[in-house]
């Protein structure tokens, strides 16, 4: 293990964090409100560390490789140190014991959107506004990092990240590194900016239509009123936010080849079909059940309140504009299957994802023809390639550990005394990057605020296993990891 | 149906219910007159129905199973099953049309949940009826996912048998129908024991065999859901235990050890891991309930926590105690122990130990590839490697089966259930368990469903006892389509 390349970027992380801090300084020094006082506090202290890390740490980009024992370890201490880092303002203000703020600052940077704030509308401007640029920075790293850096990564540390679904659609994107980024990063800031002008156009207020706009476009899910995008209720505004939701669980990447190639593109990608199919299956049923069953009597507010959450829950947002506890059952198990489809690859969103469950879908299909027609020779396609069984191993193998790593941590947060649906649903909701459970206290209204402090922890390590697509968080559970071997 | 084996396969097994039928019958006759004439009716279409099967495949040298033949007489022999052993409920007047198919789905599949609740009078000749056929209808999957599926061919292996190439498929078996013949003396013999023994501890010879009866099926319907709590007697409570374990064990490797192969016994990796998993999942349950103080003493904490735990490991789903009051926790561990179910090749339902323990080790390796990339690597089950084609067959029907899982229980929630009762229940039915009380903790009340929920959970409960698989290909249209090719 080369702990002074381990150093060296975390210590670029802080840095940046530091330089990051500013932008909600500035919010608050218009505002006039508390965060003028502990933003230029974050700021040194980022700073500080920043220097003290790359002082001890050393990296040359050209002489030296990241062995994939440092890579794991980098990957996942960025996350844990950029949670540790954000938290501080939410603690030093006291608004939240030092886990519950670590734990809002992981589901910020994370784009989880779980709350434990149980009156967020108390809270300074210029905080909340921390939380949003959280959402929104967290979303843009994942973005840039898993399809523009980690694919030009060469060497052995592309394995990581065979599992991430970009892996089997190599080569869709420019490989110059810094022209992806570029060109990713305009797509999502554009997205942003429009989403922006047009709430604000369906009569939002300017900072309530740029912290919604940032929420949704990150996939986030954190609102700055209790009741979420309920408070509103406006139409149009829900319409522009479902939209932005909608194509922000879309993949990244195809946007870029619409704009290159012309809008065709979007209706041949397999995965995207698939995600617009989930999507329209899913608000359609829920609209005719929430119609049918007589829970609600107009089917136009229907259509509205189903369409708006399944365009949350598919994009893994978790924004609210109902209270969907209230739904009769078949609604919510609707909502709770979206947790484990997710959005598509090469987006913010959670989840098993889209391509992974075409993948899935096609390969029990040539599974039960093979049955039936033993001699045959049939492949897996996919967006026209053929799947190798080797992908085909490693999709049923994400698949299996997915509902294995959902399952053995909703067992720890029931074993600290929660109820069964409530542990399901937050330790689902958690990996997928949703926001929102099911159940009395993390329903639709609720908070994870009630849940005990071990709980918030165990759910902590679902964000970041969710979000690194769990085999290179599940990689330091190994004991081999930390022995001392030079094979590396 | 064209298929001349499954025809033949078919009228053999309703003659065999049919058969069935005579203690019901003679019960009737004695005791209950009214019932006479539904037995006598039932009887008679079941004994046309086979005569008219075995007429018609005479000729012995046809037959040979083709795998298509399998899977149609996997896929269609319980839902014929459950309509053939429905007639003398339906007849009886006591149900409707689905609440008859319910029921005797219920008992055939082992489920073991009955749709009239416990105050209202059960004619005496019908609970026999629903015991002998849960017996039958565990002894026939038992037999069937044993001996006759792992020998279908290479896919139909990897594909159905939950072990791939275990001890089920060992080329030094005997002969199918001696095996057969072994197995289904096995499970008498084992039902037998366990009467005597429940005798030892006090119980009448009567009592004794139809709670041996519903044990070894690995049903565990009981007319009186109480029954067990309400004895509190510790003997009864071990010896049930006992069996419920060896009967959650597969059958094949009972078979060897029996036959003093215990080289083949100790080997044999599921049977470590069952264990293992029952000694796990029961001391946390104990552990749980300890720290909660749900119960005053160590030694009853234990006595409960174990019973329950086998007891919806093996889907069984007998309670020996209210559980409703237990902590979250617990609840959590009992319904992961109903999804895991028994051993393969036995009584329980289930995903089966096997095929979770290929799960587990393929997850531990492809988290260990992620630090060694090029490592190559193979996952060893009873010391043998497992081969590619059932690795892949296994995750496979993991994705299956939490796909149905979804599926079914987003359907049950439209019969007006919250979400946490419609999953339990689907999982209590889709793993055949059927205790009193639903594993997480809600009591459940069948005789007020819709005929809609009647349906779901019919299917359910079959789809669960068929491997989930058969089902699913008997729902792709190719299937149906006539073929040269088989």
């Amino acid at each position: 293990m080369n702990i002074r390349i381990v150093l060296y970027l975390l210590g670029k992380l802080c840095t940046f964090l530091g330089a990051f801090y500013a932008v909600p300084l500035l919010v608050a020094v218009y505002y006039g409100d508390q965060g003028r006082e502990v933003f230029p506090a974050c700021i040194v202290l980022c700073v500080l560390l920043g220097l003290l890390f790359t002082k001890y740490g050393h990296f040359n980009r050209y002489s030296e490789l990241i062995s994939n024992r440092d890579g794991i370890l980098v990957t996942v201490f960025v996350w844990i140190l950029a949670a540790v880092l954000s938290a501080v303002p939410y603690a030093v203000l006291g608004y939240l014991d030092p886990v519950s703020a670590y734990f809002e600052a992981m589901s910020g940077l994370t784009t989880v959107g779980a709350t434990v704030i149980s009156d967020v509308e108390a809270w300074p401007k210029s905080l909340l506004f921390w939380r949003f640029w959280t959402h929104w920075l967290g979303g843009l790293g994942i973005i840039v990092i898993f399809l523009a850096i980690l694919p030009t990564i060469s060497g052995s540390a592309v394995h990581l990240f065979n599992a991430e679904s970009t892996g089997f659609e190599e080569g869709k994107l420019k490989p110059k590194l810094k022209n992806t980024a570029q060109i990713l990063f305009g797509i999502y800031l554009g997205l942003t900016v429009a989403a922006a002008v047009l709430l604000l156009l369906a009569g939002l207020s300017p900072y309530d239509a740029v912290c919604h706009a940032m929420t949704c476009v990150a996939t986030g899910g954190f609102s700055n009123y209790n009741s979420s995008v309920a408070h509103f209720q406006n139409p149009l505004a829900e319409l522009i936010l479902g939209v932005t939701m909608f194509l922000a669980g879309g993949n990244f990447s195809l946007y870029y080849n619409v704009l290159r190639k012309g809008p065709k593109t979007i209706l041949q990608d397999d995965e995207f079909r698939a995600y617009a199919t989930v999507f329209f299956l899913v608000g359609t049923l829920i609209t005719l059940n929430l119609f049918g069953s007589g829970f609600d009597s107009s089917l136009i507010h229907s259509f509205r309140v189903a369409f708006y959450q399944t365009a949350s829950f598919a994009s893994t947002t978790g924004t609210v504009s109902t209270d969907f506890e209230q739904w009769p059952a078949f609604s919510k198990l609707l909502l709770c299957l979206l947790y484990i489809t997710g959005g598509c690859a090469g987006s913010t969103a959670g989840g098993v994802k889209m391509s992974r469950m075409v993948v899935l879908f096609r390969g029990l299909r040539v599974d039960i023809l093979h049955m039936l027609h033993p001699k045959t020779i049939r492949r897996v396609h996919y967006n026209g390639r053929v799947i190798s069984r080797q992908t085909m191993h490693m999709i049923l193998s994400f698949f299996t550990i997915y509902i294995f790593t959902v399952t053995v941590t909703a067992l720890v947060i029931a074993a600290t005394g929660t109820d069964v649906l409530t542990a399901l649903t937050a330790s689902a909701s958690c990996i997928s990057s949703a926001g929102p459970g099911f159940g009395a206290i993390i329903g639709a209204t609720g908070t994870y605020a009630p849940l005990p402090l071990a709980a918030k922890f165990m759910l902590t390590w679902n964000m970041v296993m969710g979000r690194l697509e769990l085999f290179v968080v599940l990689a330091l559970l190994n004991r081999g990891f930390w022995r001392g071997n030079s094979k590396w | 149906m064209r298929d001349y084996p499954v025809l033949r396969l078919m009228g053999i097994v309703c003659l065999i219910l049919t058969a069935g039928m005579a203690p019901a019958l003679a019960y009737a006759f004695w005791k209950e007159t009214y019932m006479v004439l539904p037995f006598v009716g039932s009887a008679l279409v079941g004994l046309a129905f086979s005569a008219y099967a075995l007429r018609q495949t005479r000729d012995r040298r046809k037959m040979r199973l083709s795998v298509r033949g399998g899977i149609l007489f996997m896929g269609s022999a319980w839902f014929a099953m459950s309509i053939l052993c429905c007639l003398p409920y339906w007849a009886s007047g006591q149900y409707t049309l689905l609440q008859a198919l319910f029921e005797s789905a219920s008992a055939l599949t082992t489920t073991g949940v009955s749709c009239i609740p416990d105050d209202v009078p059960y004619p005496s000749s019908l609970l026999i009826w629903h015991e002998i056929i849960q017996w039958l209808g565990s002894m026939a999957a038992m037999v069937l996912f044993s001996v006759i599926m792992p020998r279908m061919g290479a896919t139909a292996a990897a594909i159905f048998s939950a072990e791939g190439q275990g001890v089920s498929a060992e080329r030094t078996l005997p002969q199918l129908r001696e095996i057969v013949r072994f197995l289904v003396l096995l499970y008498g013999g084992l039902t037998l024991a366990l009467t005597l023994g429940l005798m030892v501890t006090g119980l009448g010879p009567l009592t004794a065999l139809r709670l041996a009866a519903c044990t070894i099926s690995s049903s565990g319907f009981i007319r009186d859901a109480d029954f067990v709590a309400s004895q509190n007697n510790l003997g009864l409570e071990f010896m049930l235990g006992l069996f419920m374990i060896i009967t959650a064990m597969n059958y094949v490797l009972l078979y060897r050890f029996l036959q003093r192969r215990y080289d083949v016994f100790r080997q044999d990796s599921e049977r470590k891991w069952f264990f293992g998993i029952l000694a796990f999942l029961s001391g946390l349950v104990i552990l749980n309930l300890l720290v909660n103080h749900t119960y005053d003493g160590f030694f009853q904490t234990v006595r409960y926590g174990l019973f329950q735990t086998i007891s919806i490991l093996g889907t069984s789903g007998m309670a020996s105690i209210d559980y409703t009051n237990w902590p979250p926790m617990a609840h959590m561990l009992l319904f992961y122990a109903a999804l895991i179910g028994g051993c393969s090749a036995s009584t329980a339902g289930g995903i089966k130990v096997s095929r979770l323990v290929v799960l587990l080790k393929i997850c531990i390796l492809e988290v260990k590839r992620v630090l060694h990339p090029r490592m190559v690597a193979s996952i060893v089950m009873s010391g043998r490697p497992v081969a590619q084609n059932t690795i892949i067959g296994v995750t496979r029907y993991l994705f299956t089966y939490v796909l149905l899982m979804g599926i079914l229980t987003a359907l049950y929630s439209l019969t007006g259930t919250d979400m946490i009762e419609a999953l339990s229940t689907i999982v209590v039915f889709l793993n055949n368990v059927g205790p009193a009380y639903t594993v997480l903790g809600e009591t459940s009340h069948f005789q007020y469903l819709g005929n809609f929920g009647y349906i779901v959970l019919y299917f359910t409960m079959i789809i669960g006892r068929i491997e989930i698989v058969s089902f699913v290909i008997l729902l792709h249209p190719d299937f149906w389509k006539q073929h040269k090719g088989w």
